[in-house]
């Protein structure tokens, strides 16, 4: 059951990225004015669908913080920022880490490879 | 020093009701494990706030709903000690420390005159605290390489290194087994000792408490009993939730017949308690129960004192059944030949043989030993 929605999910990811190439090919034949335009849409498309990455995995990074460590730091008389600095997002780093490398990873499969493949079309 | 706690706070299924003076030292909170301990502390460190009330510590008023004062914990100056210890696990205990210091322990590390603290102050300071709490060569390691009784004293001088007024000791020895605990539990009594600084102690265990506490309150059901001394608390609690939780093993609910004669139907006895001249002494108008210590019971009559008879009460025994514990013999019997329930009768196995509870007819409790519970 896994192993099936791991293919599934790897095809489907493949059949999406296929799809924008014929689009970038379209770009390239319209005005430079429509390109830019298409240009700002992709990378405000991009951050759309990667900022719930990184929002949820570093709710999920802060979740796990220990609670007590938070309420030791304010009883031994630590400030807000030394507290969020010191002891929650040393905490959640891994969580924050995961999803920064996501985010990059999807954004570069976004924008690099359909750049890569659209170049080697062209060449062609 | 001295703590005034009197707050209330609506819980789930309840409302904490909690009262107590403590006039200095170690003061301890018996009670169970349903979190209300841990609440009633959160709330003198400012972590939880009650809905009233008042707490004040010395001059210092930290909390109080009339006049709108509630002070943020970082000002209260209370060291808070967590059950696990909550030591920063990505820190290691010199960052530890070395955090407390430069947070509510600034004072310590300050020098005169100076607007800034000097590093190799502060590194010495850790050192010292390390040496004092028994961590050398533990400075670089973090808490997940450390025992839990390292843990717990890291957490413990990482507390002392926040320069507290007051401490609070939330179960400090539920994580630790038995030797290890009382390890921790006599080095932390003699440094608090030492220092001369106040402490609050809640827990659960009995020998904890008895250990550490100057003077105790027991609390069940969300509701404070009243303050005793250590000895007194243990010897003659004062309710039925006290004596719960002191585990008196024999409580009998009782009737009050009129004000000087109380009957335990479960028993079969009537109790009436006289003073030295022999006058009948009246029993609380609000007595609920009727307590007897499980080791109070004799199996003769105690010898006369002065020449003079001590007063007992004499109850008979049924259907004896003789069990062992790691530490007592114990007899349980029906008091009734037809009732139902039992009390229990324990004697220590130092110096005392197995008991033929056929042999056992019938046992005595000293009058005085015989607790009244409201």
């Amino acid at each position: 059951m896994i192993a099936a929605a791991l293919v599934m999910a790897i095809v489907v990811t493949i059949a999406a990225r296929l799809l924008l190439v014929p689009l970038a090919l379209l770009v390239n034949k319209a005005p430079r004015w429509f390109s830019l335009l298409v240009d700002i849409l992709f990378v405000a498309g991009a951050i759309l669908v990667s900022a719930p990455i990184v929002y949820v995995l570093t709710a999920a990074g802060l979740r796990r913080v220990n609670r007590e460590t938070v309420l030791a730091a304010q009883t031994l008389g630590m400030k807000g920022g030394v507290i969020r600095r010191k002891v929650i997002l040393p905490q959640a780093r891994g969580w924050i880490r995961a999803g920064l490398i996501l985010c990059f990873l999807r954004a570069f499969l976004d924008s690099v490879v359909v750049q890569m493949v659209y170049f080697f079309m062209i060449l062609r | 020093m001295s703590l005034e706690v009197r707050i209330r706070k609506k819980i789930k299924g309840g409302v904490l009701d909690v009262s107590f003076h403590s006039p200095g030292g170690t003061f301890a909170l018996l009670g169970e494990k349903d979190g209300i301990l841990s609440l009633t502390l959160r709330c003198i460190a400012g972590i939880e706030t009650p809905d009233e009330g008042r707490i004040a510590l010395d001059d210092t008023v930290l909390f109080d709903s009339l006049a709108g004062i509630n002070l943020p914990p970082a000002k209260r100056r209370v060291g808070y000690l967590f059950p696990g210890g909550a030591l920063f696990p990505t820190l290691t205990i010199e960052q530890n420390i070395r955090l407390a210091l430069l947070g509510g322990g600034i004072g310590l590390v300050q020098e005169e005159g100076a607007k800034q603290v000097r590093p190799a102050v502060v590194d010495t300071k850790v050192q010292e605290f390390l040496r004092e709490y028994h961590l050398d060569g533990l400075g670089g390691n973090y808490p997940k390489d450390l025992s839990l009784i390292q843990q717990q004293q890291a957490a413990f001088a990482r507390m002392m290194a926040g320069n507290p007024r007051l401490i609070l000791l939330d179960d400090p020895f539920g994580a630790l087994d038995g030797y290890r605990k009382a390890e921790v539990l006599h080095e932390m009594q003699g440094i608090v000792e030492g220092k001369g600084i106040q402490a609050v102690l809640a827990s659960t265990d009995l020998d904890e408490v008895y250990a550490m506490g100057d003077s105790i309150a027991a609390i069940r059901g969300g509701k404070s009993e009243p303050m005793q001394g250590k000895e007194e608390f243990f010897a003659h609690p004062g309710t039925v939730q006290a004596a719960i939780l002191v585990g008196v093993r024999n409580i009998g609910e009782a009737r009050l017949l009129d004000p000087y004669h109380a009957l335990v139907p479960a028993w079969g006895t009537l109790f009436c308690f006289r003073n030295d001249k022999g006058e009948p002494v009246k029993l609380p108008a609000d007595l609920k129960a009727i307590g007897i210590h499980a080791g109070d019971f004799m199996t003769a009559q105690p010898p006369k004192e002065d020449g003079q008879k001590v007063p007992t009460y004499k109850f008979p025994v049924y259907r004896p059944v003789y069990g062992e514990t790691r530490t007592e013999r114990e007899v349980r019997f029906c008091p009734c030949r037809k009732g139902e329930e039992t009390m229990v009768m324990s004697m220590p196995k130092a110096g005392t043989s197995p008991v033929d509870p056929a042999s056992v007819q019938r046992v005595y409790v000293r009058t005085d030993r015989i607790l009244r519970l409201t």
